[in-house]
């Protein structure tokens, strides 16, 4: 834009200049001209050109022979052939002077400047004008067609914005250009091969399921017949009982990580209610808290908030389980819900050792378990070895980080003990 | 009883067979769906357990077909998914129940008994927990020897808590299996039903878990 604007200032200045060249050229002619024409009557110049126009004709001998009415008596420029300038009449006039050999006079030709000045200005502004009006102009239809041109991008760009982390369908665009068309065909090539990949690796995990709790089950079947008919090596089968459940565990846990890994789970969030779910979790581990002679309840009300079903209860399973081992026989657990500065809260808590301070960031690591720091007399204290596989914190973590929640752990009401506290951002009245 | 056993893999087959024979269960097994669905339409059994994982046929339409020839034959699905969707889509189909895998046994019996029970050709159909003793024919409730007189309502609540033994039951499902949609349920209904149970049963043969529900402590 600027570079046009330079060049058309600099297209003004020149033609000025070349207008002044063609100006001076007709100024000779014109002089040449009065000079040839012999009757003085026949001099008369056209009134308009009169105007602007004025010539003396002097003898050799310095003696006016003739003036149009606008010219002055005196000498209007020197005698002396050539470009001059004057002042008279108010203004400033190019002149020229010719002698003529011929006729043996001088022809004292006068143009005005400003009238020159107007007629280049006119005729180079009436040349460059068009340039002049067209630069912007042009520059609002580049600009138009341009922002036209580049509207399916700002549209791709837009939806490529907003698309979900987890969201792989493929892009779609109306009537896309060809160039884009090409664009939009990678990506969604792309899109395919990522959500045919994590298609891929869900299959997998659901395989591997398969694969691993069937031997699980076959194991468990025959184990169940052998001491069926042989009830006295029940003694001997213990340990092989006890391995087999941590095998299981170990086995469910580490589906539920990876399916509840952010990466991988695709949560579907509806309305559910934690008091409810705690009911059903509860239930569900009863016959483990009736075996260790727990007592539990549950206090709160229904709060309702935004979640994945299926990831609460997993939640809330590992969270009471991990209560459920740590607590010692006949001792007491509580699950409780409620609203507290307007954010939902669940909180479960046991009469375990509970967990020093120093270590409660420690537990949310994978295969962490807080044996593992428990001072010896106490890890012994155990009524029965507690057999945890040291992910069930890990995957509460992940899917307390999947719905925004914060996991407070601090010491239970009971005399000891430890209470895991999820606070969830959200609540729904 | 006669069973049919759908199961694949042959080292799971026979101990279950063998584990439901020890039961006094009379077990066919076959180990594709294409077999399975020949031998309902041929030799109906009472129960059929199957899993869901066959070579052949998808277990979900093993048991949509079983539906079209079936209605009421009792189908207890045995498989290795255990997301929240795929019991819905099995329970949607036209399951009865539905086990996960790795399950225990005991829970397999359980659950093949109530099958049994709402078949009503069980060789046993009483309950006997504790002291209380609970016949599923004939209505009738003995406590310590001694037949007691119960409401409708009050035997409904006492067979639920009997049959899940061990479990908690929590209210709603208390409430939904005894109470139709239709019915005003006033909001202490349930504890009224339960203090005249305590009243006839003792005060400690069901207990409260507060905040959950009411369990019958399996001996």
């Amino acid at each position: 834009m600027l570079i046009n604007f330079l060049s058309a200032v600099q297209g003004y200045r020149g033609g000025m200049n070349q207008a002044e060249l063609s100006f001076d050229e007709q100024l000779t002619n014109i002089a040449q001209i009065i000079s040839d024409i012999d009757s003085f009557d026949n001099r008369e110049l056209p009134e308009m050109v009169s105007e602007t126009l004025a010539y003396q004709i002097w003898t050799k001998e310095g003696e006016l022979q003739e003036r149009t009415h606008n010219a002055p008596v005196e000498l209007l420029t020197h005698l002396e052939n050539g470009f001059n300038f004057a002042n008279f009449s108010n203004y400033r006039w190019r002149t020229y002077a010719l002698f003529d050999e011929h006729h043996q006079h001088w022809v004292l030709l006068a143009q005005r400047m400003d009238i020159r000045y107007a007629m280049a200005d006119r005729i180079i502004v009436e040349s460059i004008m068009p340039i002049v009006i067209g630069i912007p102009v042009t520059g609002l239809i580049i600009w138009f067609f341009v922002g036209r041109g580049l509207s399916p991008l700002y549209k791709l760009a837009n939806q490529l914005h907003k698309k979900h982390v987890e969201d792989l369908s493929p892009l779609k665009l109306d009537n896309p250009p060809q160039e884009l068309a090409q664009v939009l065909q990678s990506v969604n090539q792309l899109m395919q091969r990522l959500s045919d990949s994590v298609t891929r690796e869900k299959r997998f995990a659901s395989d591997a399921a398969h694969e691993l709790r069937t031997p699980i089950s076959i194991l468990k079947i025959h184990l169940h017949n052998l001491l069926h008919e042989h009830p006295e090596i029940t003694a001997e089968t213990a340990e092989f009982q006890s391995s087999l459940s941590r095998l299981e565990h170990l086995v469910d846990q580490i589906l539920a990580l990876y399916r509840c890994a952010p990466d991988q789970f695709i949560a579907k969030f509806e309305m559910i209610d934690l008091y409810k779910i705690a009911q059903d979790v509860i239930a569900q581990q009863y016959q483990s808290i009736e075996q260790k002679q727990q007592s539990i309840e549950l206090l709160g009300d229904a709060v309702k908030i935004k979640a994945s079903p299926f990831a609460i209860e997993t939640l809330l399973q590992n969270l009471l389980s991990n209560a459920i081992k740590y607590s010692p026989e006949g001792s007491e657990l509580r699950i409780s819900t409620g609203i507290k500065n307007a954010q939902a809260i669940l909180c479960v808590e046991d009469s375990g050792p509970g967990i020093i301070k120093e270590n409660r960031a420690k537990v949310f690591e994978r295969f962490y378990r807080a044996t593992d720091e428990m001072p010896i007399q106490a890890a012994n204290a155990e009524s029965s070895p507690v057999t945890g596989c040291g992910l069930g914190l890990a995957i509460v973590q992940n899917i307390a980080q999947q719905h925004h929640a914060k996991i407070e752990l601090s010491d239970s009401s009971f005399v000891s003990g430890l209470a895991v506290t999820v606070v969830f951002s959200g609540v729904d009245e | 009883m006669q069973l049919l056993l759908v199961e694949d893999d042959p080292s799971l087959a026979s101990g279950l067979q063998r584990a439901l024979q020890n039961e006094g269960f009379a077990v066919n097994h076959v180990a594709t769906g294409q077999h399975a669905l020949q031998v309902v339409k041929t030799e109906t059994p009472d129960i059929v357990i199957l899993d869901l994982g066959l070579p052949d046929i998808d277990g979900l339409d093993v048991l949509k077909n079983i539906r079209k020839q079936q209605a009421a034959l009792p189908v207890l699905l045995l498989t290795a998914r255990d997301t929240l969707d795929d019991k819905v889509a099995g329970l949607d189909t036209g399951a009865d129940d539905y086990l996960a895998k790795p399950f225990d046994m005991p829970e397999l019996l359980a659950r093949l008994r109530v099958l049994e029970r709402r078949l009503g050709t069980a060789q046993s159909n009483d309950i006997s927990i504790g002291h209380v003793s609970l016949s599923t024919t004939s209505h009738e409730v003995i406590a310590d020897g001694v037949e007691l007189v119960l409401s409708k309502r009050e035997y409904m609540l006492l067979k639920a808590l009997m049959e899940n033994a061990g479990k908690v039951q929590t209210r709603n499902s208390l409430e939904s299996k005894l109470y139709s949609w239709d019915d005003e349920i006033a909001s202490n209904a349930l504890e009224v039903h339960i203090h005249n149970l305590r009243k006839k049963l003792g005060a400690d043969y069901i207990k409260t878990v507060r905040g959950v529900g009411y369990t019958v402590k399996k001996v």
